[in-house]
């Protein structure tokens, strides 16, 4: 009798299909002789069946389109930050670079700053003014081909 | 193409990538959705919220795990979520408060969905699902209608496996109990 009612528990798990082997087997030796658990089994059984034969409630195709627009306008966004992160970035190291060569820039250029007759600074605010122009230009020219590309830094 | 591909094609925020994964999971994902929440509406916000988180947290997916579950188990947070802050009743499984074996093994009409046609079988099933807790509706339709094995639901619902067996066993006989309760009135 105990068994039986064990059995007969088990009969649903049985119709979900997530019993483990033995507790398959244990089911499976007492509805060899159990007129009733079979009743149950069949009934659990149309259930189940009932359960996996309900009609599958579509998206509509203007949600998905939907959906698709707002994950690109979000990840457009996304990119756009990523790229003012590394353009700030950019720029703090540009300016610790700048900085670093000031010494550098006064050893070297001084014969020319006593050539051209200006102060060392001067000379280092010019070299500093070039690179930056230059670097200014080829960074125009590198974004407006990434922009084009669709890439980040 | 693999989803490990996908997913890094993903992360770069890749149009493609994110367009092929939406359609491919549209009709499921909206499925669970509205099995969960009952409003079309509310089912189509949680759609795109989903799809919206993951897209913010794809560089924390774990590629051994299955998509599949990692997405619905996104979906089932928000889903959650959004019925705490709507329903005041606890969305747990209900307790067995004293009901006892013989409460939810009897039938008054043992065999009752035997008489019904199959597509009318479908729709009190459908019925009956629907006035079920949130609790007992999520674990059959991820049983059921999304096919996942016990370890997929309970990575979903964040659940010991043991857990999740007992609730599909219980959630199993208030449908039936439902059903056969419907079934009567007829």
């Amino acid at each position: 009798m105990k068994e039986h009612l064990i059995v007969r528990e088990l009969l649903t798990l049985e119709a979900a299909e997530t019993l483990d082997p033995a507790e398959e087997r244990r089911v499976q030796r007492h509805l060899l002789h159990c007129d009733d658990c079979r009743a149950e089994q069949s009934e659990w059984a149309r259930i189940a069946g009932a359960l996996k034969a309900l009609p599958i409630p579509q998206a509509s195709q203007r949600l998905v389109v939907q959906t698709q627009r707002l994950l690109l306008s979000a990840a457009s966004a996304q990119k756009k930050q990523a790229n003012k992160v590394g353009l700030a970035l950019l720029v703090v190291f540009s300016w610790m670079v700048a900085f670093m060569t000031l010494e550098f820039v006064r050893m070297m250029g001084l014969p020319l700053t006593q050539w051209l007759n200006i102060s060392s600074t001067t000379m280092w605010v010019t070299f500093i003014g070039v690179c930056w122009f230059t670097s200014a230009f080829a960074a125009g020219i590198l974004g407006k081909r990434y922009q084009r590309e669709g890439r980040t830094i | 193409m693999t989803f490990e591909s996908e997913a890094t094609r993903l992360r770069s925020g890749d149009a493609e990538a994110i367009a092929r994964l939406v359609e491919q999971y549209q009709h499921r994902l909206y499925r669970y959705l509205l099995r969960l929440v009952s409003k079309p509406s509310t089912a189509e916000d949680l759609f795109q919220q989903t799809w919206l988180r993951v897209m913010e947290r794809i560089r924390y997916y774990d590629p051994r795990r299955s998509f599949e579950g990692w997405l619905f188990a996104v979906a089932h947070n928000l889903a959650i979520d959004h019925l705490r802050r709507k329903q005041p009743e606890s969305l747990d499984e209900p307790l067995p408060s004293g009901e006892t074996q013989a409460d939810l093994t009897r039938s008054a009409n043992p065999g009752a969905l035997e008489l019904l046609m199959t597509k009318e079988r479908a729709a009190y099933v459908g019925e009956a699902i629907a006035v079920l807790p949130v609790a007992f509706r999520e674990v059959i339709t991820l049983r059921f209608e999304e096919g996942m094995k016990l370890e997929e639901i309970a990575g979903v619902l964040a659940l010991p496996m043991g857990t999740v067996k007992t609730r599909l066993h219980r959630a199993m006989k208030v449908l039936r109990l439902t059903l056969e309760q419907k079934l009567e009135i007829r």
